[in-house]
């Protein structure tokens, strides 16, 4: 039996995806909130701990919102001739909301980039918390062990002394 | 002048367990050597008539040996193994991360952390290293094991096509999935990644419109998971779901035989026997990249990258119930690798092995 081409098979699926996205079937940001919406119900089960993955999502969201800050206005009228004028009051308004938008989408950006690094320091805090924590965790089990090893030869001898104890009682 | 001893050790030992079926296997071979015996720490009582209880393991003469399956730690396990006089025969099953169930099954983490520093401990005393992939062999090697030899497992995945069908299970699949079901069985532990499969199931169901159900079945071990991967699934509004928990033989073969694909979506797999079952029975399998699984599916399946998202595996999952063609390749890829697997024995490499120490 052939193998199957995967990739191609995988390549050709992908693009499926990639038309189902343009139409709307599949919004951006779709398997983020998703992984969010499971992260907030094991959240509920789930022992206290810092988990950034939440963090993570909500700086995406500040960064898509900010991309997302446009000065221009719907400019589409039901009343004949409405979107002439409505096209001149946009040029109008725009003249002055266009670089407050701009200034805004710029914070936005900056503010987005800063919680990025924050949440990158606590994500590179909490890897090195875990790998000290294994470091010591792996030296109490080495030191465990001999403790084990050393209760049970003592545990052996003990036995030993016992019945030779005995064996001495019955022979005297 | 008495044969030595070569006795197998298992940390637990059930019968149907890949690991028990492998010493089983092994310790017919064994026995053509010397006396040879299984014994194991937890002993499940499915097992009684093949498997002894640890604590019934005898004192050892001079040249025994004793084949230890690594696969969990057990501190009374270890110590037993650093104070018997016998040189050990290692076998790795490999050891699941036990990062997924600090948070909530810590004891269990434990002796899964505890296993990965026991192969440290044991390191010096081992004068044969095996693993049952290659996966497990590269594994077993970052422990600082050198010369790792691969054993397959020998795994028989078509042993369930042979038990009972269980007629009152089929007429209920039938009538609770009129379009068919997808697949999955595995404890559920959160390395598992049930979510992404629901995920997948839930935009199959929303956004292909397809009427297609999802059966999870596998011992439900770690109650916080499954009460968040039911909560899951309702928030989702996921339809035809069935969580059935721990099954027996003849209900697995039921589910399988019925099953329109197998999915795993697990992020650790060491060696996994149910999408090997899956094809036994006729049912193509889909699974991301996940530690021995590619080797294990050795391309009869479609096996995705590690980080595929829920929206490429629904559009695989479509695509396997529409495309006839490529089901029907799959099945047949499926039924040779079944073939190929079961044909591997492990007993001849394994004899091979052994006796170069003996």
């Amino acid at each position: 039996m052939d193998r199957i081409d995967i990739e191609n098979l995988v390549t050709g699926l992908q693009e499926r995806v990639e038309s189902r996205r343009q139409s709307g079937d599949y919004p951006l940001g779709l398997e983020e909130q998703l992984e969010a919406e499971f992260t907030i119900i094991m959240a509920a089960v789930r022992r206290d701990e810092i988990n950034t993955a939440e963090l993570g999502r909500r700086v995406s969201a500040v960064e898509r919102s900010a991309q997302a800050i446009r000065a221009g206005g719907e400019t589409a009228s039901s009343v004949p001739g409405g979107s002439v004028v409505h096209k001149v009051a946009g040029r109008l308004v725009g003249r002055h909301t266009g670089q407050l938008a701009d200034a805004v989408r710029v914070l936005g950006g900056e503010i987005a980039g800063s919680l990025h690094e924050i949440h990158h320091l606590i994500d590179l805090q909490q890897r090195a918390d875990e790998r000290q924590l294994h470091d010591v965790v792996g030296s109490l089990m080495d030191r465990v062990a001999v403790i084990d090893h050393v209760a049970d030869a003592i545990a052996r001898l003990e036995a030993r002394v016992k019945t030779l104890e005995e064996t001495a009682i019955r022979q005297l | 002048m008495t044969a030595r001893s070569i006795h197998q050790i298992v940390v637990g030992a059930g019968i149907g367990d890949a690991i028990t079926s492998m010493a089983i296997s092994l310790r017919n071979s064994l026995r053509e050597l010397g006396p040879s015996e299984i014994y194991a720490h937890h002993l499940a009582p499915d097992a009684r008539h093949e498997v002894l209880p640890l604590a019934d393991l005898g004192r050892a003469r001079r040249g025994d040996v004793i084949v230890y399956h690594a696969s969990i730690g057990e501190p009374p396990v270890t110590r037993l193994l650093l104070t018997r006089p016998e040189r050990i025969v290692l076998c790795y099953h490999n050891i699941t991360p036990s990062q997924y169930f600090l948070d909530h099954e810590p004891h269990f983490a434990a002796n899964l952390q505890w296993g990965r520093h026991e192969l440290g401990l044991l390191r010096d005393r081992v004068v044969l290293a095996l693993a049952d992939s290659k996966f497990n062999a590269e594994d077993l090697a970052t422990a600082g094991y050198s010369d790792v030899h691969v054993v397959p497992a020998g795994l028989k995945p078509s042993r369930l096509t042979r038990a009972p069908v269980d007629k009152h299970l089929v007429s209920r699949l039938e009538q609770a999935f009129p379009n068919g079901y997808v697949l999955s069985v595995s404890q559920a532990l959160p390395h598992k990644r049930f979510e992404t499969l629901i995920e997948a199931m839930h935009l199959v169901q929303w956004v292909h419109d397809r009427r297609l159900g999802l059966v999870i079945v596998g011992t439900q071990r770690m109650r916080a998971y499954q009460d968040a991967l039911e909560r899951y699934s309702r928030h989702l509004r996921l339809e035809q779901m069935l969580f059935h928990g721990a099954a027996t033989e003849s209900e697995l073969a039921t589910f399988f035989r019925l099953a329109r694909m197998y999915v795993t979506t697990s992020a650790h797999e060491g060696l996994a026997l149910p999408p090997l079952e899956a094809m036994s029975f006729g049912v193509p399998v889909i699974a991301r990249d996940a530690g021995a699984l590619s080797d294990t599916i050795g391309g009869a399946g479609i096996v995705l990258a590690a980080d595929t998202g829920p929206i490429l595996l629904s559009e695989v999952i479509a695509e396997v119930d529409e495309n006839a063609e490529l089901r029907s390749s799959l099945i047949a890829l499926g039924a040779d690798r079944v073939r190929a697997i079961e044909a591997d024995d492990p007993s001849a490499r394994f004899m091979q092995l052994i006796t170069g120490i003996l």
